[in-house]
């Protein structure tokens, strides 16, 4: 009997704790100025940790400076290039319950599956108001529109194509000078690997085997024939795919010999500290620049375009867009209009390691790499990356077929015919 | 609360229109706000996925015309379909014969009057109480093949023996199983305890007059009496292989989709590649492949209720 | 006591301990990974106790996860509590009151029971979308309590199909009708298999995931069971945090299951459970 009480205290004491109201909703704003946007606003994102999370939590110190009577409801929901939040969002969408605003690629991607669905609204009328026309580069407007409109504002352009080194590694090894070529980059592979140490870093992870892939192919083709894999003008048949397969795994051959057994986070781990296990080389977007920050070793590391990319600048462009339906439409456009702003921009993109979208940004808050990559962004030839230019199906599936050659049954043919397949299924060339 | 519910039920009858107070309609009308639920969150919903695996519905964008059996086709056609149906017997014979050898063996030894039974059995039971989530956490870290248990086979001198767990490109899902067994061997055990417990004591002793052994024992009259209890430990069990989807949500699917199942592949491409047709193509597959293991089980059951 | 049967007696203890330690071991380390901090944690250091107590990474799970866990009391004890009632009319009903065809009823709620949940996942999504119960956590509990009505039904019938017809058939002769014998009768004798069957929803709403996954689509609103797996990222993957919220994520159903674990047991002992 005594047990039955206790038990019937605790749900009673849960029960009552259940009531009391968890958050507190911001008291409506009952003076006259309704003009004022006041509310919540729920952006959804995959910035949850490191210097992205830094990141956006000073460009969520611009919004609420701006907007104080919104509340902010930071939905970051954390996974490599966002595979968690996309998932989410999709039920969202299909529960016809979208956030006030989320975080996408620009490009084909978000046109394919969103505007076209119709699920987002057109964003003239806010590149007009804010002059966004005039400081955002063509190149870009052109990429975020569909049919003349744009539909999303890009708060930031990453690189994607970098290969970054431990010098010590290097060095070590008697290698004087990064491989430009991927000739040179086997020799020197060849030479660490007699030094007993790793050349490359690398994980059983789609998501990771989607990004190098992307190196691979963007090595072997020229942009005609890369961009043309994605409008259908050159067939998922070509040579230059089972070129860059065969290379990749060429490549993971000299990858530390445990590197099916560890986890992406390991290999990270490893390159910023000291095992028999350290990886020489990383091929990483420049996401990976605030990660070395972070870790205090920007000395033991040197970076370098990826062998045959010079010249190349492949980028992608976080974006936010404004779902038709926004609970809160006022407050997401409130949102949008610090995503697009001078302050907004050069608070987020110094820590997260980006560089602006705007042309107008003020270089000096940007650190030398990153001012770099604004030198490279003006003289390269700009590529999309393939995150931009497909549909979200067809990023999952070549992440999955490429990890499956590399870890599992390495017949380049096999995965050349699954990947002309899963082109087909997600209507590239239609 | 239950008797202001009952003494307003007291002076209902009264009120009630005549077809109503017959007490077997209330009966009915108590027991139909279930049913109606039941018939269209469970039995109406899976006809409406098997009408999606069928549809042309493969884009974010909702499109319900009839396309024939092209996503079966594709699915039938897919190689992560076929690794699916592979880990999925690898992880039903490894999680099946785990949770039933263990549990059968800990409720033997626990019912010969041990001291302690109280700690072990609750010990055993334990991680039944928590999340397949916190289960897949737990043992990931711990399946770490550079580290975690590895760690300590190699303390204990075998430098040499050094499984690849989880990460194994073929046998992922083998490691897996221990992750599902630890959470559900303990119940298991808790059933064929009841089920021994419900043995009386007259036939052990008859047998053990008869000069059976313990081998005997067990090989001839509580194994044969426990197979109901056997049987209800293949179902849940079986079920539980099928509809596995937390682990892989956790863990990852693995090299070569070693440690992926089918739940996840439906969940990946329905929600993930908006390919939804592929999704119910999926989904409907698991119900059609759980109607063979339940059905002649709860015939059997219901037959016997009725005797 | 001769020497082999002292033997067969060590032996026994001594599976039975291997195997406690086999279902302690994940607690342990989770434990001892909670209690370090982040710098200190390496998966070559798994076993190693910490060098001292630190109680951060509880801290700070608990302030990442702390609206979760309410969350997942907010859903949990209403959907319990709910479909469990639900569960005790319905066993009522189906165990003495059965009608033309309420086996039928009773086998294809049961059959349903077992059938994976992806097959519905879809249609759910649409369904509380059209109700207005899409992305809420009402709409979740409600899915619980539909869901949840093929086990409870089962587990009260099989109860009250063992509580004397006799009786039921006296307290109708004494003018009771269907609720006076279910408060006369079936309600005080059903203490045991109330708390039962309420356990069990309360830690199998708990600790689920998929339709919690699919239904609540904010991560401040989803229970601790999607939390813990939103502790992880692409790089570095924070241990210690995530052990800290497994650990917390865990409390409540084994504190309820230390607490009534006997009960629990009594229930599958006599048989409210088994085949």
């Amino acid at each position: 009997m005594k047990r039955y009480f206790l038990v019937l205290l605790i749900i009673v004491s849960l029960a009552l704790a259940a009531c009391q109201p968890v958050a507190t909703e911001p008291a409506g704003d009952m003076s006259m100025e309704a003009a004022e946007p006041s509310g919540t606003v729920e952006v959804f994102s995959w910035w949850s940790g490191g210097g992205e999370l830094a990141g956006l939590n000073a460009i969520i110190e611009v919004f609420n400076a701006r907007y104080p009577n919104v509340e902010f409801d930071n939905a970051a929901i954390g996974g490599g290039d966002g595979v968690n939040m996309k998932t989410v969002l999709e039920t969202r969408m299909l529960g016809g319950e979208p956030p006030d605003s989320f975080q996408v690629w620009a490009g084909v991607g978000v046109v394919e599956d969103h505007v076209v669905p119709g699920r987002m609204e057109g964003l003239d009328f806010l590149f007009s108001e804010e002059g966004l026309y005039d400081v955002f580069p063509q190149s870009v407007i052109d990429n975020v529109s569909y049919e003349g409109t744009p539909y999303v504002v890009p708060v930031n352009i990453h690189r994607q194509n970098i290969m970054w080194y431990r010098l010590d590694r290097f060095e070590a090894a008697g290698i004087t000078e990064p491989p430009t070529n991927w000739d040179e980059f086997f020799v020197a592979a060849e030479q660490l690997k007699e030094a007993g140490i790793p050349a490359i870093g690398g994980a059983s992870l789609g998501a990771l085997a989607f990004h190098t892939y992307n190196y691979f192919l963007n090595s072997v083709t020229d942009g005609e024939t890369y961009l043309g894999l994605f409008d259908g003008s050159v067939g998922w048949d070509a040579p230059e795919v089972a070129e860059a397969l065969e290379l990749h795994m060429r490549a993971m051959e000299y990858a530390s010999g445990d590197w099916l057994e560890v986890g992406w986070g390991d290999q990270v781990e490893r390159f910023a500290a000291d095992y028999d296990e350290t990886p020489a080389i990383i091929l990483m977007g420049d996401w990976f620049w605030g990660f070395i920050k972070s870790e205090g070793i920007e000395d033991l590391v040197g970076w370098a375009d990826i062998p045959n990319h010079q010249g190349k600048y492949v980028w992608v462009a976080d974006s936010f867009g404004l779902p038709k339906n926004a609970p809160n439409r006022d407050n997401a456009i409130a949102w949008l209009k610090v995503v697009a702003s001078k302050d907004g921009q050069d608070a987020f993109n110094p820590l997260k390691g980006s560089i602006p979208v705007r042309t107008d940004g003020d270089v000096s808050l940007y650190d030398e790499y990153l001012r770099e990559s604004m030198d490279a962004w003006q003289t390269h030839e700009l590529l999309p990356f393939i995150g931009g230019l497909v549909r979200q199906s067809f990023v999952t599936d070549l992440g999955n077929i490429v990890n499956n050659m590399l870890t599992g049954h390495g017949d380049v043919a096999r995965a050349q015919e699954e990947l002309i397949q899963a082109a087909q299924d997600s209507g590239i060339g239609e | 609360m239950h008797t202001d519910l009952t003494a307003r039920a007291k002076s209902l009858p009264a009120l009630l229109p005549k077809w109503l107070r017959d007490d077997r309609k209330i009966a009915i009308l108590m027991l139909a706000p279930s049913i109606i639920a039941v018939a269209v969150f469970i039995y109406v919903f899976m006809g409406w996925t098997l009408y999606i695996s069928v549809s042309n519905w493969d884009r974010p964008a909702l499109d319900l015309s009839f396309a024939g059996l092209k996503n079966w086709q594709r699915l039938v056609n897919d190689p992560r379909f076929h690794i699916d149906l592979r880990n999925l017997v690898l992880f039903a014979v490894g999680y099946m014969s785990q949770c039933i050898v263990i549990g059968f063996l800990l409720a033997a030894l626990l019912n010969e009057r041990i001291r302690g039974e109280v700690f072990f059995r609750t010990v055993f039971l334990m991680p039944f109480a928590v999340s397949a989530v916190v289960s897949g956490t737990a043992w990931r870290w711990l399946q770490v093949p550079s580290a975690g248990i590895n760690l300590l086979i190699a303390n204990m001198g075998f430098e040499n023996f050094r499984p690849l767990w989880y990460m194994h490109p073929k046998l992922g899902m083998l490691a897996i199983t221990i992750m599902g067994a630890w959470q559900f061997s303990g119940f298991v055990m808790a059933l064929y305890l009841a089920g021994l417990r419900a043995i009386p004591d007259e036939l052990r002793e008859a047998a053990v007059i008869d000069g059976a052994g313990t081998i005997a024992l067990y090989r001839h009259v509580f194994i044969p009496m426990l197979r109901p209890v056997t049987f209800t430990a293949i179902v849940l069990t079986g079920a539980g292989s099928i509809g596995n989807f937390e682990i892989p949500s956790i863990i990852g699917t693995g090299p070569g989709f070693a440690t992926d199942t089918l739940g996840f592949y439906m969940f990946e491409q329905t929600f993930r590649s908006s390919r939804y047709g592929l999704g119910a193509a999926v989904a409907t597959f698991m119900l059609v492949l759980s109607i063979p293991l339940v059905l002649p089980y709860l015939i059997s059951v219901l037959r016997e209720e009725k005797e | 006591m001769s020497w082999h049967r002292l033997l067969a007696g060590s032996t026994k203890y001594a599976v039975l301990i291997a195997f406690a330690a086999f279902y302690l071991v994940p607690f342990y380390v989770m434990i001892l990974t909670g209690l370090k901090p982040l710098e200190d944690i390496s998966s070559f250091e798994i076993w190693n106790m910490p060098k001292s107590l630190d109680f951060g990474s509880f801290r700070e799970a608990w302030n990442q996860m702390d609206s979760n866990f309410w969350n997942s009391v907010r859903i949990t004890i209403p959907g319990a509590i709910v479909s469990t009632f639900l569960g005790s009319l319905n066993g009522y009903v189906f165990a003495k009151w059965g009608f033309r065809g309420s086996n039928w009823i009773l086998f294809l709620f049961v059959f349903g029971m077992f059938l994976p949940g992806q097959g519905i996942l879809i249609p759910l999504v649409w369904v509380l979308q059209f109700m207005g119960l899409y992305g809420k956590v009402n709409g979740l509990i409600m899915a619980y309590c539909i869901f949840g009505i093929p086990i409870t039904s089962l587990l009260f019938y099989r109860y009250y199909a063992s509580v004397p017809d006799e009786l039921v058939d006296a307290s109708k002769i004494d003018g009771c009708g269907f609720f006076g014998i279910y408060r006369r009768i079936i309600l005080p004798l059903s203490g045991p298999t109330f708390a039962v069957v309420g356990v069990w929803q309360c830690t199998r709403i708990w600790n689920e995931y998929l339709m919690a996954l699919v239904v609540l689509g904010n991560p401040a609103r989803a229970p601790v069971t999607v939390a813990i797996k939103n502790f992880s990222s692409m790089g570095v993957i924070p241990w210690n945090l995530q052990m800290a919220a497994a650990l917390i994520a865990s409390v409540p159903t084994i504190a309820v299951y230390l607490l009534l674990g006997k009960l629990f047991m009594r229930g599958l002992l006599e048989g409210s459970l088994s085949g």
